[in-house]
């Protein structure tokens, strides 16, 4: 044993030699023996708990992962979850897709609508801090599920419909979450917020006709409606409004105004124009009934 | 007639045979004695990133953590308990903390122990504890998280593991000051570890080497299911996000094939990446892949720290050689020559007994056959350590070859400054 005294750290010898080549039964080497298969056995642990829920997020679908890797993953899930590798490391995968943003009206003291685009680099410095709010609005964006289940699917399949129904609570949630932030910094006001979707050019459509990235006609407002609607845009002012949540303070000055046609001056320049690309006359995200968590 | 033999000794092995070289091999990969140097420089780099994040949520704490956060301390809470259907490992208490000041105080210990991890003072204890807290940080940012994320909690986490802080760190010099003191104490040994080869140093340089190609083969996998990594236009819808963009990079537009061979090139390196960066021959060209598309994203698409930090993560692959003093290099080629030196005359001193006990003639047929077989092996092994030696030995040669031309330079510009010194010094003595 060397001076530090530690079995992890000691057994030294030069690189490229084998230490299990020189056992004998001496104490020190059974322990060493003993030291390389518990340390073995963690080994395999981790590493499987490293590979399988990126194995997972492939060979799942929408209804859930596959029963194998379900199975399989199921000793390692906890720890991976603890140790934060539960990811699936599909950056830009499978395709690189539009952005998503959020689009929020402050109502102001004397009534004005300021509007306020996350992420904003103008607002949010240095870059690492707007790539967080960034990450937020896709988040929200992730979360979204359609208003529902329709009645009859509680009849037909409940199952489904109690997923439909968590799904949704969950989107209410972080979305009610994201506007009371915003209300805490308007002082309290009434803060409402769209989801935008920022579409990209294709690369043959750039070609022929160039376009600026952050021109307005990409930049598309996006609905919250029943999937199972008649209508896929119902004109401004027909969506039903549903009352909101009674346990939110003051959740029904929350519900959604449509967008402002006419911002006032004051309101930032890019969002400004952005706002009202965003097909202004179409319904806003509008609160909910009560989530069910 | 016999089967053609295939030429490969291999193809001979019993399953027992196979087992045990499988073992060997394990073994040799994991529990290889390491230095520590590349993992300390990844130590420093890999806490400044750290550090680099704690500080920027600290100019906007108050939005990400507390009760009036973007995402709430319970709705943070519900996305891991269960209240939507799934519950999850993922716990933090800063879910339960609502003061300001105390997330402020919180804040500023994080802070604090993150640049000691960074600079190395008190690794042992610093390191563990900035892995804790930022993965408390993570479970309470769910929503807000990215890429850079993961990789820089997996590098602490694999670092926490190892000796990091036996080199270039405060703990190295505090070791070098308080030199006469350790021999007497296993606590200070442990605490300021020096940079000798460890197990622990290659168990935490070999995680990381293989949670890398994990991350790098799914990433592959997962862009195989798009099509526009197939048809070679994703790069395009890249550079062409504006919420990325931080480089306007859309003149590539005139070079579609360009554009092409980038999206192709990029998937396929991804896919390959966990099986040709082990090789000698090929590591060189998929680390500098690395490097070119990590660039790439710092600069191109606004993810500069997590850019660097995979080019940072991705230096995992290369040897602590690099980092190391010339003298350290020397001594450990001379220790590994030495070594090899007693290895090769212990394999000759078996072959000789076994010759010896060959030459009995009462042995049968069978025992003759697994002697032979034996030493068959060990005339194997010798034969190996000796072209391990002779590699070794021209290395050193090399060396040796490389300080005497230095010191001939060395002698021949100690000359030059004399003669002109000389000439100088005669111009001033002349009379004008």
């Amino acid at each position: 044993m060397s001076e530090r005294g530690n079995t992890f750290d000691d057994h030294e010898s030069i690189d490229g030699n084998d230490p299990g080549d020189a056992f004998d039964d001496s104490p020190s080497d059974v322990n060493f023996r003993r030291f390389k298969i518990i340390a073995s056995a963690f080994l395999i642990y981790h590493l499987l708990a490293v590979v399988l829920p990126p194995l997972s997020v492939q060979t799942g679908s929408v209804d859930g992962p596959s029963p194998l890797v379900g199975l399989l993953i199921r000793p390692f899930a906890g720890y991976g979850q603890f140790l934060h590798m539960d990811r699936g490391y599909a950056f830009f995968a499978p395709d690189p897709g539009p952005s998503h943003l959020i689009q929020a009206a402050f109502t102001q003291a004397d009534g004005s609508i300021t509007e306020q685009r996350y992420p904003d680099r103008d607002d949010q410095w240095p870059r690492l801090l707007y790539h967080r709010h960034f990450m937020l609005a896709e988040f929200l964006n992730e979360a979204y599920f359609p208003p529902g289940p329709p009645d009859d699917l509680f009849e037909s399949d409940p199952a489904v419909a109690a997923i439909w129904e968590q799904r949704r609570g969950r989107y209410e949630y972080i979305r009610r979450s994201l506007i009371e932030h915003l209300r805490s910094e308007n002082e309290g006001r009434e803060v409402q917020i769209l989801r935008i979707e920022h579409a990209l050019p294709g690369l043959q459509e750039f070609v022929e006709q160039p376009i600026e990235l952050n021109d307005p006609r990409l930049y598309n407002v996006l609905l919250d409606q029943p999937i199972f609607s008649d209508e896929m845009a119902p004109a401004a002012g027909t969506t039903e409004e549903i009352p909101a949540p009674a346990s939110v303070d003051g959740a029904e000055s929350q519900r959604l105004q449509p967008p402002v046609e006419n911002p006032p001056a004051e309101q930032p320049t890019e969002t400004e124009h952005n706002a009202e690309t965003a097909n202004s006359a179409e319904p806003s995200d509008s609160i909910g009934a009560e989530p069910t968590p | 007639m016999s089967a053609p033999s295939i030429g490969n000794d291999k193809s001979e092995e019993t399953f027992s045979e196979a087992l045990q070289r499988l073992l060997g091999v394990w073994d040799r990969f994991w529990f290889t004695p390491a230095r520590p140097h590349t993992l300390c420089v990844l130590r420093f780099l890999t806490g400044a990133m750290l550090l680099y994040c704690h500080l920027v949520l600290a100019s906007d704490l108050s939005a990400f953590v507390g009760a009036d956060a973007w995402m709430s301390n319970e709705m943070s809470r519900q996305l891991h308990d269960g209240a939507f259907g799934w519950s999850d490992w993922a716990r933090s208490y800063l879910w339960h903390i609502e003061s300001p000041t105390v997330i402020s105080i919180h804040h500023a210990i994080t802070i604090t122990v993150t640049a000691m991890f960074m600079l190395g003072l008190l690794t042992r204890f610093a390191l563990p504890l900035a892995l804790f807290l930022q993965l408390m940080y993570l479970h309470r940012l769910t929503g807000a998280l990215f890429g850079l994320d993961q990789i820089v909690t997996y590098s602490t986490m694999y670092l926490a593991l190892t000796p990091c802080g036996s080199c270039f760190s405060i703990d190295a010099i505090l070791r070098r000051r308080f030199q006469a003191r350790l021999g007497d104490s296993r606590f200070l040994s442990w605490l300021w570890p020096d940079d000798s080869p460890s197990i622990a140093a290659n168990i935490g340089t070999r995680l990381l080497q293989l949670h890398l190609c994990v991350i790098y083969l799914f990433g592959g996998l997962s862009k195989a299911r798009g099509d526009t990594w197939w048809n070679g236009s994703a790069v395009w819808y890249a550079v062409s996000n504006y919420e990325y963009q931080s480089l306007d990079m859309t003149w590539l537009s005139r070079y579609p094939a360009i554009i092409s061979a980038l999206t192709n090139a990029t998937l396929f390196w991804e896919v390959f990446y966990c099986a040709l960066v082990w090789p000698r021959v090929t590591r060189p060209f998929v680390i500098g892949i690395a490097f070119i598309v990590h660039a790439s994203i710092a600069a191109g698409l606004g993810m500069i720290t997590f850019g660097s930090m995979m080019i940072f993560a991705n230096g995992i692959f290369l040897s602590p050689r690099l980092f190391q003093t010339r003298q350290q290099r020397e001594s450990d080629d001379q220790a590994a020559a030495a070594y090899q030196d007693d290895e090769a005359a212990e394999a000759e001193a078996a072959e000789r007994d076994l010759d010896k006990q060959l030459q009995n003639p009462d042995l049968s047929a069978a025992e003759r056959a697994r002697l032979q077989e034996k030493k068959e092996k060990i005339r194997k092994a010798a034969a190996r350590v000796k072209r391990r030696y002779r590699a070794l030995k021209k290395r050193e040669e090399k060396y040796e070859e490389r300080v005497k031309k230095l010191r001939q330079r060395e002698d021949k510009i100690k000359t030059i400054v004399k003669k002109r010194r000389e000439r100088k010094s005669g111009h001033d003595d002349q009379p004008e």
